[in-house]
């Protein structure tokens, strides 16, 4: 996890200072709106125990600093329950995502361009039968992947993205064969939506 | 902003960030394993957020009862429910403050068909104006439809019921305080109850 992330670091400072014409600070605003669903995989209960279903997510970015985007945004994401036995006879977990993430632009060409990203969630697991909360969790989220834009006109660009997500709660009182079940997750996220420039 | 607020109000009854295992041993009166009894987890908040359906099982082949659950927020309880054979128990008042790890183990429950109970009544006959009684135990194989895990009743009434099992030796301590001197006298009484119901009248 931590060689990866240094490795994107490194890739981020590499195109940076690669060009020779460099925009400084700029208050470009872009706004994403769209749909997602997740695969989860790994020895966890989100993986084992739950179906993810259809999820929303929306983002903004204000500030574009030499190509890097700054973006805030907010993700939902239904996960239904298939084994009462694990966790309890509940229903589904809504989980709530509130990120900060950097996106670097890469023109391809006229119309397509490869938006890489790095964010970071701030992660709320609502466990929930089929009207109240039962209980809550709180954890983090590190996201890496990419968007691909195409470029529809001046205003609208449609997106598809796909990103690797890893969740863990460090909060988490249990065994410690519980706490690596119940306290970690991993998937891959994939969405589609607008993009207004 | 709207969803940023919700998703902040209302925890639930569960702690989501405690994970335990909660589990009983239920035998009948000649200590045999009860199997496919029927239990639920009942838990509150402080909120009042009740859940009584999130968490219910039978017990297997050897009587073990076992839940996998998150832990109650504030107090939870562990009901057997009253079957064709056995009267229901309910152990209340489970909580964090009672257990210092993530298994919560309440340890053996003796579970009572009703014919094998009779009543033993327990009198207090208050005389003496300088002396209380502290402590009452009647240490008998006896039916308690409600155990409070957390023991902390402390006030006896001038007449108690106890269901106690059929045909056994048992006895009761108790123990007075004198008001004025802090003298502790402790006594203990034995008994026998057989077919019949049985009173015995503590006097001080």
């Amino acid at each position: 996890m931590k060689n990866i992330f240094l490795f994107v670091l490194f890739l981020f400072n590499s195109l940076l200072f690669g060009q020779k014409h460099i925009e400084p600070i700029s208050f470009e605003k872009s706004f994403r709106i769209g749909l997602q669903t997740a695969v989860q995989f790994g020895n966890n209960v989100f993986a084992k125990d739950f179906d993810s279903g259809l999820g929303f997510n929306t983002s903004m970015s204000i500030v574009k600093i030499y190509d890097v985007k700054l973006t805030f945004g907010f993700e939902f994401q239904r996960l239904r329950l298939t084994n009462a036995e694990t966790i309890g006879n509940l229903a589904y977990i809504i989980n709530n995502n509130y990120f900060v993430m950097l996106e670097y632009e890469l023109p391809i060409n006229d119309k397509f361009e490869i938006n890489p990203t790095l964010s970071y969630a701030y992660s709320v697991m609502n466990y929930k039968d089929n009207g109240s909360i039962l209980a809550k969790q709180k954890g983090n989220e590190i996201r890496l992947g990419s968007y691909l834009n195409y470029q529809l006109n001046k205003t609208f660009a449609g997106y598809f993205g796909i990103h690797y997500a890893y969740f863990f709660n460090s909060n988490l009182s249990a065994s410690s064969e519980d706490k690596d079940y119940f306290g970690q997750g991993n998937k891959i996220v994939f969405s589609i939506g607008i993009e207004i420039l | 902003m709207i969803l940023f607020i919700i998703s902040f109000s209302c925890s639930g009854p569960y702690e989501g960030e405690s994970i335990i295992t909660l589990k009983a041993s239920l035998t009948d009166t000649n200590n045999q394993p009860v199997a496919n009894q029927k239990c639920y987890i009942g838990a509150i908040n402080n909120s009042d957020d009740f859940d009584s359906s999130t968490y219910n099982k039978i017990s297997n082949e050897n009587g073990i009862i076992e839940f996998k659950m998150f832990a109650p927020v504030q107090v939870g309880g562990l009901h057997l429910i009253e079957s064709s054979e056995f009267l229901p128990v309910n152990i209340v008042n489970l909580s964090r403050l009672n257990f210092n790890n993530v298994v919560w183990d309440l340890g053996n429950i003796t579970l009572f068909k009703s014919d094998e109970i009779i009543p033993f009544t327990l009198f207090l006959n208050a005389s003496s104006t300088n002396k209380i009684i502290e402590i009452i135990e009647v240490n008998a194989i006896k039916y308690e439809s409600r155990i409070n895990f957390f023991n902390d009743e402390f006030y006896y009434e001038s007449q108690m019921i106890y269901q106690l099992k059929k045909n056994q030796n048992f006895e009761v301590f108790y123990q007075l305080k004198n008001m004025n001197t802090n003298e502790i006298e402790a006594f203990t009484v034995q008994l026998t109850i057989e077919e019949e119901p049985t009173e015995y009248t503590i006097s001080y």
